[in-house]
């Protein structure tokens, strides 16, 4: 399988008053063509920056290094007419809160319809053909009458769809999806699940989902990245990880999804403590003050992401879980 | 109320901003100059000096800054047309204060119908800009500079009845209020003992924009040739004079336009430092 | 819209029927009457031109009288100029006033709007602090020094440009006197411009249309100028206040027909119908531009539509 993107070294700093503040600590990520990578952290753990990052639309105090390669060509320090003719084309993103990502003045005709006349040439007219099909495409209803329609008509849930619509206009190879479905309630998440489901059988596009919620993840990925504190922690498939997860912090993590079969007065399992907010460069893993399992180098030296034999795991931990290897 | 570190705490922050203070000091040395300064020099206001007659400063006979058409002293001049606009000024802003205050505190403390007729009579007196209610009053009270003032004063109380309603509104839902009207303390005291107090902050904050304010509105009567008559003066007929003469003696324009825009950026200096003072967490 | 619109002026009318009421009265209650001026009259030609000019009636009889004649158009005889109705000079004052007026408010928009663009997307490099100062300069200064210093400057000192006086066809005249009164605009509109567009900057929407590959200008253009231009538009309101009040300065000070200098001449010489004609025309354009404001946010903003 052919390596669509590859990122190497990757950090993100941010320019704050008190000094700088390093968001993503050195990430090295790939990911293959027509995969769906789960990137999984609570908030402050670098997942969203690092993809605002790859995709060049960091906030103004933001300073990258690193490399991030769409099939072979590097997007990080391109120029920016370079990036412009591969974003919206070959790698689109969506955002958290679709009423704040939608340009409010701008029909979504005219919102759908810029990435085509902008990318492909296309003609107003043709444009406006395809960007029905692709409302009809993520199940919007009355599309033709929601194409001429502001963002503000819409419901929370058609707004969402309506930004994966746009996001298809140019046909991507890989679709970022950060928080799709955190500011929408359950029963849109379901819908907006089954959506990417279908999408990824219908076509080859890959999917990067961000997000801090376990649930999502399930019948959607096929492997899942751990973040925390800007670094990843854990990569696994995603049976292998749900069914033995190694680093203490997934562990936490999976232990603290309620779970309905559990007695109902059990105390919810949270993981103590706080995630750092500058962690600068001190040295240790980040985690050792949170982690049930840690050792005395944990403090002092850091440790480093160690793939496993067939090289689809890996772990950032000086005591994991011990691999299971299947018999 | 108020936590009793509140004023202190203010204090403190306002002395930190460097451009409050430096110019509360040259307002200070304005001020004094003003007030001063036509007693310590040789020369009336009104006088005309008949040996310099709109001479360009210089040192000969001590006319510093020159003279007016005239021959008057334009250093005394300006210094006592300072005097009239600064004191109209603070008078007005008194004014346009009280009448202010009683209006927001009666209506917001009112509330109801009461409450809703005097805000719109706010309401309609904003929709014409200050300055034409004035002028329609310096028509019926002529040139009585007395009255001018009240008349300034009278106008500008809009904002500051709006502000003060405002406060007064958010403060009666306060438990001490409540307090206050269980024990059967008549609204008079409530209002004058509770309510103003604690609305002393927004109303010095607004006090600080009304007085510069007022320093305008003077000075754009005065200029029209509405204010202050001859031989009076004020920072604003000076300009007039000045706009007049400018051709040949544009000294006469300059000097007091001068102070005038000095005026204004240090009591708007001092305004922002005492606003950054006493509201830190409002954002300039 | 329209029918917005209508309701709008509608509901005008009674704020302009307070305005007219009090200013009426208020003007009645002054003591001494418009020909205290002359030189004294014998009493006999003064009680005849009283009751010439109906002033000898009780006052609510003048005051139906005066709202007779609003309605017919008829703002009443100028006491002063005895051979013009106020109607006249209102009808040869407003031309010139509202162009001045316009040709302002337009250069103010004109120049304030790109400037502060500039200084948005050149944000903390020096042409935006160098703007951003000239911007506060511009605040602090009132009209009745920046207009006397111009003319002085341009007109006196360099001769480029006639300082005062007014020729229809003439665009010279125009210049120092529309600048003059379009500077604080200029100044504000430009800080208000940079604010709001470095605001809609880190927006959403703007990190969606960046991410779909659209190049920076049509990103700016298409998608950050309309919402950026709202605040802009809002401030319309207030700066047609302070053109009203800025036109007095500026065309007493440039001699100027406009309406300005004859509600300054009609306040000097106690024309109570000028004033009230004025006042009452000035309050009118005052509504009338609040609707025209609001008309245009809806228009800007489809989130705000009016029916």
């Amino acid at each position: 399988m052919s390596v669509l993107l590859e990122i190497r070294g990757l950090h993100v700093d941010f320019r704050a008053r008190e000094g700088t503040v390093r968001a993503v600590d050195g990430v090295d990520l790939d990911l293959e063509a027509g995969e769906c990578v789960a990137i999984v952290g609570e908030s402050g753990s670098g997942k969203s920056q690092l993809f605002h990052a790859v995709m060049g639309v960091l906030a103004a105090r933001g300073r990258v290094r690193g490399s991030a390669r769409l099939r072979g060509t590097e997007l990080i320090g391109c120029s920016r007419s370079e990036l412009n003719r591969i974003r919206g084309a070959g790698l689109a993103m969506i955002f958290q809160d679709p009423m704040t990502s939608l340009t409010p003045h701008l029909s979504l005709e005219r919102q759908i319809g810029e990435v085509l006349v902008w990318h492909r040439g296309w003609r107003k007219g043709a444009a406006r053909e395809r960007a029905l099909e692709l409302l009809e495409r993520v199940h919007i209803g009355d599309a033709a009458q929601r194409l001429l329609q502001y963002p503000h008509e819409l419901s929370g849930g058609m707004r969402q769809r309506a930004m994966i619509a746009m996001a298809l206009a140019g046909e991507p190879t890989l679709l970022i999806a950060d928080e799709p479905t955190t500011a929408l309630d359950v029963t849109i998440q379901a819908q907006l699940l089954d959506l990417f489901r279908e999408l990824r059988r219908t076509t080859q596009m890959a999917l990067v989902l961000i997000t801090h919620d376990l649930g999502v993840v399930a019948g959607l990925a096929d492997r899942v990245a751990v973040m925390y504190a800007g670094r990843i922690v854990e990569q696994a498939g995603i049976d292998e990880l749900f069914a033995r997860p190694r680093h203490p912090y997934t562990e936490g993590l999976l232990r603290a999804v309620p779970r309905l079969d559990a007695p109902v007065d059990r105390e919810l399992a949270a993981i103590p403590g706080q995630p750092p907010m500058h962690r600068g460069d001190a040295p240790g893993c980040a985690f050792v003050s949170r982690c049930a399992a840690a050792l005395a180098r944990c403090a002092t030296d850091d440790p480093t992401l160690e793939f496993s034999a067939e090289g689809r795991r890996a772990v950032a931990c000086h005591n994991p879980r011990a691999e299971v290897h299947p018999a | 109320m108020t936590e009793p570190g509140f004023w202190r705490d203010a204090g403190r922050r306002l002395r930190g901003n460097r451009a409050a203070t430096v110019s509360a000091v040259v307002l200070l040395i304005i001020a004094a100059a003003a007030l001063l300064g036509p007693w310590l020099s040789p020369y009336r206001y009104d006088e005309l000096d008949w040996r310099a007659l709109a001479s360009a400063p210089t040192l000969e006979h001590a006319h510093w800054l020159g003279t007016d058409r005239l021959g008057r002293d334009l250093l005394v001049r300006t210094l006592y047309g300072t005097r009239t606009s600064l004191l109209i000024a603070l008078l007005a802003s008194a004014v346009s204060l009280m009448i202010g205050v009683t209006w927001g505190t009666v209506a917001g403390y009112a509330g109801g119908r009461l409450d809703g007729a005097m805000m719109r009579l706010v309401d309609i007196l904003y929709s014409l800009p200050y300055i034409f209610f004035v002028i329609i009053l310096t028509v019926v009270f002529g040139r009585n500079i007395v009255l001018l003032f009240v008349a300034i004063g009278a106008v500008g109380w809009l904002t500051m009845a709006r502000i003060v309603r405002g406060q007064t509104l958010s403060l009666k839902r306060r438990e001490f209020i409540e307090a206050a009207v269980a024990l059967g303390v008549p609204p008079r005291r409530i209002i004058t003992r509770h309510i103003v107090p604690n609305i002393a902050g927004a109303v010095v904050v607004y006090t600080t924009l009304l007085i510069p304010q007022m320093i305008l509105f003077e000075s754009f009567l005065s200029f029209l040739g509405l204010g202050v008559q001859e031989p009076l003066a004020s920072l604003g007929s000076l300009i007039a004079e000045g706009a007049t003469e400018m051709e040949s003696a544009p000294w006469i324009l300059i000097v007091p336009a001068t102070l005038l825009v000095l005026l204004l950026t240090c009591l708007n200096f001092i305004g922002d430092g005492l606003r950054d003072a006493l509201d830190p967490g409002a954002a300039a | 819209m329209l029918s917005y619109s209508l309701r709008r002026l509608l509901g005008a009318i009674p704020t302009l029927l307070v305005i007219i009421t009090l200013t009426f009265f208020v003007m009645r209650i002054a003591p001494g009457g418009p020909f205290d001026q002359e030189q004294t009259l014998p009493p006999q030609i003064r009680a005849n031109l009283q009751a010439a000019y109906g002033l000898d009636q009780p006052v609510h009889v003048q005051y139906l009288r005066y709202l007779r004649g609003l309605v017919r158009g008829d703002f009443g005889p100028s006491f002063r100029y005895r051979d013009f109705t106020v109607t006249e000079l209102i009808a040869q004052g407003l031309p010139v006033s509202l162009t001045l007026g316009i040709a302002a408010l337009a250069l103010a928009l004109a120049v304030g709007v790109p400037l502060g663009t500039v200084a948005a997307l050149r944000h903390r490099q020096p042409l935006d602090h160098a703007l951003m100062f000239l911007a506060i300069v511009g605040i602090a200064l009132p009209s009745l020094v920046v207009a006397p210093l111009l003319a002085l400057l341009f007109g006196i000192k360099l001769h480029w440009l006639p300082v005062g006086g007014w020729e229809p066809g003439s665009l010279r005249t125009l210049v120092l006197p529309v600048v003059a009164l379009s500077l604080p605009l200029i100044a504000f509109v430009s800080r208000l411009m940079r604010a709001s567009l470095l605001e809609i900057l880190s927006s959403g929407f703007i990190r969606t249309a960046r991410a779909k590959g659209m190049p920076e200008r049509i990103v700016i253009l298409r998608h950050a100028l309309r919402p950026a231009l709202l605040p802009v538009v809002s401030y319309l309101g207030p700066a047609t206040a302070a053109l009203l009040t800025g036109s007095l300065v500026v065309e007493t000070l440039f001699n100027i027909p406009g309406m300005g200098r004859y509600l300054v001449q009609g306040a000097l010489n106690r024309d109570y119908t000028l004033v009230m004609g004025m006042v009452i025309v000035y309050a009118a354009l005052t509504l009338l531009m609040n609707l025209v404001v609001d008309l245009i946010y809806g228009a800007l903003d489809p989130r705000i539509r009016h029916d």
